[in-house]
């Protein structure tokens, strides 16, 4: 139910930027990677959060679609950076993700990473989707160099 | 308005008709480092010592009497090091120019191979960390004038360090 409540929230916000058209066919997805989510130095016990819009450090990836399609994303978030054994938690918040047809925060849609979160390419054919974080290194983290891979799934629903 | 509630229904009536979606997945990595935490110490107060009315007196960075600072932190990470320096020494109400500031950093406890830091009152500048230290030795001149009241004279020299990231 919640689901559907943000599917349509998403298309009004979509719509109202870009005016709706019809279009026909359906081409393939194109995902591309662009840059990892990184939260740079972290302190023992220090949280640092990096907002979506953080250009230099947000995850990033964009999506090419036809036109007028509709589709789903959804991550695949890690609970916790490791560096060997040594996890480091992470914590993705309801704001976390945010699309853009034009990679600036003027028409950006926060939306929650954690759920499966449907778009519909009203008046563009791509557009570049941001992930934020917060990671909550404990008092007695030990230090070195933590990573964990976050899968981006996009699965196409037509037009 | 009307519109866009069509086109939100049609939408469901795709997700349930659609039998075989196409899915795509990519990845990326989250990533961080962590690091120790920024120690600075002070190590040595920047000493004139006894000075004479209407002489100037300079301490030289090397100088035994040179002020010292410490910083220890992580690797070779790089550091916005931010240096408030006083414009004049004060005894109660009375003060005594201090100017001419010369600072060098060192990545050991030795003036032998320090390198000069550029910088102005209150601006960072940027500097590394050599194998998690940065010592810094800090000289200056004072101008009593011919008239200085006799007596102690002190201010404070303030540093702030904070990791750029880089």
């Amino acid at each position: 139910m919640s689901r559907f409540c943000v599917f349509a929230r998403l298309t009004v916000l979509f719509s109202a930027m870009f005016v709706a058209r019809s279009a026909a066919g359906q081409a393939p997805l194109v995902v591309r990677p662009i840059q990892n989510l990184s939260f740079g130095f972290l302190i023992p016990g220090v949280p640092t959060t990096i907002d979506a819009l953080q250009l230099s450090r947000s995850g990033q990836i964009e999506v090419q679609a036809t036109l007028g399609a509709i589709f789903e994303i959804r991550y695949t978030l890690p609970t916790a950076l490791l560096n060997g054994g040594t996890a480091l938690p992470l914590v993705f918040g309801s704001n976390a993700g945010g699309a853009s047809a034009s990679r600036t925060p003027v028409d950006v849609i926060r939306f929650n990473p954690n759920v499966p979160t449907r778009f519909r390419y009203a008046t563009t054919d791509r557009a570049t989707f941001f992930l934020g974080g917060e990671a909550r290194p404990g008092v007695g983290q030990r230090t070195g160099a933590y990573a964990a891979p976050i899968i981006v799934t996009i699965t196409n629903l037509g037009i | 308005m009307h519109n866009l509630f069509r086109a939100f229904a049609s939408a469901l009536a795709l997700t349930v008709t659609v039998n075989a979606a196409q899915a795509q997945s990519a990845s990326m990595n989250a990533t961080a480092s962590v690091i120790t935490p920024l120690v600075v110490t002070g190590l040595a107060p920047l000493n004139f010592g006894v000075v004479i009315q209407g002489v100037a007196k300079t301490i030289a960075w090397n100088n035994a009497a040179s002020g010292r600072l410490s910083i220890a932190g992580f690797g070779t990470s790089q550091l916005a090091l931010t240096f408030t320096l006083p414009a004049t020494l004060s005894n109660g109400a009375t003060t005594m120019p201090i100017n001419r500031y010369r600072i060098r950093g060192n990545g050991t406890n030795t003036t032998a191979g320090a390198t000069r830091i550029f910088l102005t009152s209150g601006v960072p500048v940027n500097r590394n960390l050599v194998g998690g230290n940065l010592f810094l030795f800090v000289g200056g001149r004072v101008q009593p004038t011919v008239t200085q009241q006799p007596g102690v004279y002190t201010a404070s020299v303030m540093l702030s360090a904070a990791y750029t990231g880089l």
